[in-house]
């Protein structure tokens, strides 16, 4: 902890000291949040309804009976358990220290403020570095030194290291090296976080490593290829190596997306997605998708070795916007299959998707949006109806409402059952550096068909202030 | 009611007393006592503005309250220049047989003696043949009859806002097609326009040579003050993948860009050094002279969202200064549902991601944390999150990492497995739940490590439990292992594929 305040502070004191411009953005968070974990419970065998291993409680809650136990085992809601973490976030910008030289630095921390039997994921690592990185931008180039990440066909992957772009005309080539970060966890791989949660955490560091080439040869066409292995400390192996390569184009008013990503340990195509857009029907799109999709684990795990399947999927989607009524309806719809596992007895192995929305924006205050969306598919089932309307009287302030009604269905396990919602949310600035936004809802579950399950009836609240110290930079559509 | 009333009368009142009949003197009153039109009006012919109406005294020689009751009447003063060019003595001169009842005449040669009103527009045009049927029709020539209306100085504000508007310039695609008819012909624009009547508009008008063939005009200016400037949306613009696809209309035709957008439109979006070139042919702030079109950047309706709280951003809905304002737009420069579909076109960068946004914009939603004041998922979405993560319509893993975030609520909500495959818990509606893993394992292996943790796998699936082995009949064994071997010893107590 200390090693970290004393790095950040040697960099950046010194770029604060030298910069033509700084800006710090803070955003702290608090949420209240509660939950009734299911807990073990137990009950006579002869209160149950049925007979064997798997019977029935007299209010229908599955429960298992051991033969010869003297007592039956089920699950139930338990107390109510609450927890509110606190997260403060903090960015620092500081810009013009030399040509195109800025520092960058983002950093979070979290607690809890109180613990009522939940403790929040995460909320006992208290001090995080995002990222920490010198930026050294050029036309020919640009050049990044310290904790970044890197985003792209293959996901996100946060390193220590360097990052070098070279561009030149309509095409460039980066290349990126350093310490290896578990995603979205900014902790090395053999970290105690990473043990803390898993019981066959992987033993060493990793290095990543990684190239990207990218041509563009005219407006509306750009190509991106990637290559990028993480490699064991001691260089007995990878933790994973991947390849990505990303297009897109327009041609004739059509746009084509193009995705692929490829698992060279398990010889798996992770994503391959082909999408064909047509937005120029002035008020119409249409797109259609056709999308292979294949988890991806890395090598410390044993799950590639389980042979996952994919799935393969067709999507379309809709969305009008007629010009004389300012509406904007989106209908989307989505079929998949999975791939054979030869894993034995029939489970579902196909789902679909389908959902509409209308987006009303008729006044300058007053905004109006309502949703359906439906996804089946194996392991869980949902049906989700929302409807919002939103009061914006001014700038940065606005009182939104929302009711909901969800459907949850599982396949694994009993505890089918709606949840009923109402939301509030306010916005509204203090000072015009500094703004206020807070949301609070009420959630009421219904059990159906006599299924019992965990109950999500709860109050949920959060309350988050943004403020910003120092001059903007000219980047109206950054954080701010 | 009787408020209502009392401004009308007050409004309608002095201007009743105040106005001046069409008609001052009865002239078909006077019929048999003036046999030419020139013994009053003498000074028409001759050109000679002091005489174009008689003296007074003229009347009193009748109207001297013995002959004739006494009148009080004076010549109207001088009107000025208004916008008839027509001069008296040039048509006299070329048309020596006109008489001035051939155009004064209620009804030409052949009205009664005296019968007299203000001529016709008809009368012009039975000599002056418009190419058009229609006084207004863009194509007539103007300056034949008119002068142009900075020269008329006495029209005054009241009456340039009155003066009638052709029909063309109330069709739809006016506002769009009036460039080039004004460009073909500005003496008939200058009739009825100076500069400041386009400057309302044109951002470029300083640039422009055909409005800058225009003179300024102070009244015309007052006007212009208080009228809002219209911009009607062009058709092509109305194209949803405009916003992407109109760097190649603005690099061919920059100017037509200029005609409503001065830099800072361009600025709302283009905050890198993209596009900086074609930006720089626009005019800037302080060189445009009309409003201009206002963009202001809207964030981009998530696919499935609930408008979220962080949509209203500043610039996300703003007052208009009138209620028909047109000047003030919202533009989206990614279409609906970007969001989720986001990722070629971030990793292609057809679009350059840093050109407008800075990482901890990504960051927002790719760490995975509910902090920033933009909002991914639905409220309440850890509700219904289930489907979701079975589906992989995106993928949890690109913002969360999964086997911390997932498996510590999962854990401590009772969901995780907390012991071995005899206990009773999340999967206690499927009695036959081992025979059937297999296949939910192998569809959904992602969902099933947000609960398990390796090692519980790993009591039957290895060498130190039940020896039940997991891979499928594709695995190929020495492709993993070439990349990590020291993964096969997790399960097997030797190297599967020593001597192999």
């Amino acid at each position: 902890m200390r090693r970290h305040l004393l790095g950040l502070a040697l960099v950046v004191g010194p770029a604060c000291a030298a910069a033509q411009g700084v800006r710090v953005t803070g955003v702290t968070a608090v949420q209240g949040i509660e939950l009734r974990p299911l807990v073990y419970d137990s009950i006579a065998p002869y209160f149950t309804v049925g007979a064997g291993e798997w019977r029935l409680t007299p209010d229908g809650t599955p429960a298992r009976c051991l033969p010869n136990a003297d007592y039956c085992v089920f699950q139930r809601s338990g107390d109510r358990i609450q927890a509110a973490p606190l997260l403060q976030d903090l960015s620092f910008s500081s810009w013009g220290i030399g040509e195109g030289v800025s520092v960058h630095v983002d950093l979070r921390g979290r607690t809890q403020l109180t613990t009522q039997g939940l403790i929040y994921p995460r909320s006992d690592t208290h001090f995080e570095v995002m990222d920490a990185y010198a930026d050294v931008d050029r036309p020919w180039g640009r050049a990044r030194l310290g904790r970044q990440w890197i985003a792209g066909g293959l996901g996100v992957y946060n390193f220590d290291g360097a990052n070098l772009v070279y561009r030149r005309s309509r095409y460039s080539v980066e290349g990126w090296a350093g310490r290896a970060l578990e995603a979205g966890l900014n902790v090395g791989y053999s970290s105690a976080e990473l043990a803390a949660i898993e019981n066959l955490p992987p033993d060493q560091n990793g290095y990543i490593v990684g190239v990207r080439g990218r041509m563009r040869p005219n407006a509306v066409t750009s190509a991106t290829a990637t290559y990028q292995r993480v490699l064991v400390a001691d260089r007995s192996g990878l933790y994973s190596e991947r390849a990505a390569f990303d297009a897109t184009t327009r041609a004739y008013g059509v746009s084509l997306d193009m995705a692929l990503a490829y698992d060279f340990a398990s010889g798996a195509w992770n994503e391959a997605r082909l999408r064909l857009g047509r937005a120029g029907l002035h008020t119409l799109g249409v797109s259609v998708e056709a999308r292979h999709s294949a988890p991806f684990f890395e090598t410390w795990t044993i799950w590639g070795a389980f042979s996952p399947v994919a799935f393969n999927e067709a999507r379309a989607t809709l969305d009008w916007r007629p010009g004389s009524v300012p509406v904007m309806l989106s209908a989307h719809g989505a079929y998949r299959r999975y791939n054979e596992s030869d894993a034995g007895f029939t489970l579902r192995s196909n789902g679909w998707r389908a959902g509409a929305s209308a987006l009303l924006t008729g006044s300058s205050e007053f905004s109006g949006h309502a949703s359906y969306d439906v996804d089946i598919g194996d392991g869980a089932s949902r049906n989700d109806a929302r409807v919002s309307v939103r009061w914006n009287p001014g700038a940065e302030r606005s009182l939104g409402i929302t009711g909901s009604a969800l459907q949850n269905i599982y396949e694994f396990k009993i505890g089918t059952g709606r949840v009923m919602g109402l939301a509030l949310d306010a916005a509204a600035p203090i000072t015009s550096d500094i703004r206020l936004m807070a949301d609070v809802g009420f959630y009421r579950q219904l059990f159906s068909n006599g299924a019992p399950g965990p109950d999500w009836t709860q109050r949920r609240a959060s309350l988050r202030l943004e403020w910003t110290l120092g001059r903007d930079p000219g980047q109206m559509g950054k954080a701010q | 009611m009787k408020r209502l009333m009392l401004i009308v009368l007050l409004a309608f009142v002095p201007g009743l007393l105040s106005a001046q009949g069409a008609e001052t003197f009865p002239h078909a009153k006077h019929a048999k006592l003036f046999p030419v039109c020139s013994g009053c009006h003498v000074g028409i012919t001759a050109g000679d503005a002091s005489r174009v109406f008689p003296p007074a005294a003229q009347c009193q020689s009748c109207h001297d309250g013995k002959k004739q009751k006494v009148v009080v009447w004076s010549a109207p003063a001088a009107r000025g220049a208004g916008l008839l060019t027509f001069s008296h003595p040039k048509h006299t001169e070329r048309s020596a047989d006109a008489s001035c009842a051939s155009c004064h005449g209620t009804n030409g040669d052949r009205s009664p003696w005296m019968n007299v009103g203000r001529a016709a527009q008809s009368r012009c045009t039975s000599c002056h043949t418009h190419q058009a049927s229609e006084h207004y029709a863009d194509d007539n020539k103007c300056a034949t009859c008119h002068r142009t209306l900075v020269s008329a100085s006495a029209l005054t504000d009241a009456k340039i806002a009155a003066l009638p508007k052709p029909s063309s310039h109330t069709r739809a695609d006016f506002a769009q097609s009036h460039g080039a008819a004004a460009t073909a012909s500005t003496e008939a624009c200058a009739t009825c326009h100076a500069r400041e009547s386009c400057a309302r508009c044109h951002v470029n008008s300083g640039r422009s040579p055909t409005i800058a063939s225009l003179a300024t005009d102070a009244r015309v200016a007052r006007l212009a003050a208080t009228k809002p400037a219209v911009y009607p949306v062009p058709s092509d613009h109305k194209d949803i993948g405009f916003s992407l696809l109109h760097g190649d209309a603005a690099r061919t035709n920059t100017t037509r860009c200029a005609v409503c957008h001065a830099r800072p439109s361009c600025a709302t979006c283009h905050v890198g050094d993209g596009a900086a070139k074609v930006i720089a042919l626009l005019p800037d702030a302080a060189e445009a002279k009309g409003r201009g079109v206002q963009l202001r950047h809207v964030a981009t309706p998530l696919a499935r969202n609930v408008i979220p709280v962080g949509l209203a951003r500043p610039g996300e809905w703003i007052p208009k200064p009138h209620a028909n304002d047109t000047t003030v737009r919202r533009v989206r420069v990614h279409p609906a549902g970007f969001a989720r579909g986001h990722g070629p076109a971030a990793a292609a960068e057809v679009l350059s991601c840093q050109g407008c946004h800075a990482q901890s914009f990504c960051k927002d939603c790719h760490v995975g944390e509910k902090v920033g004041p933009r909002r991914y998922h639905v409220a309440n979405f850890v509700t219904g999150h289930a489907a979701e993560a079975y589906g992989r319509d995106t993928e949890c893993s690109t913002c969360h990492n999964t086997t911390a975030f997932c498996r510590a609520c999962h854990q401590q909500s009772g969901l995780a497995s907390q012991g071995n495959g005899r206990s009773i818990g999340y999967h206690n509606a499927q009695p036959q739940w081992l025979l059937e893993h297999g296949r939910a394992a192998r569809q959904e292996l992602n969902s099933c490590a947000s609960c398990h943790q390796q090692r519980y796998c790993l009591q039957c699936h290895s060498d130190l439990g039940w020896r039940v082995s997991p891979h499928g009949p594709n695995f190929d064994a020495r492709r993993y292992a070439n990349r990590n071997r020291q993964e096969c010893l997790r399960c097997h107590f030797k190297d599967p594929l020593a001597g192999k």
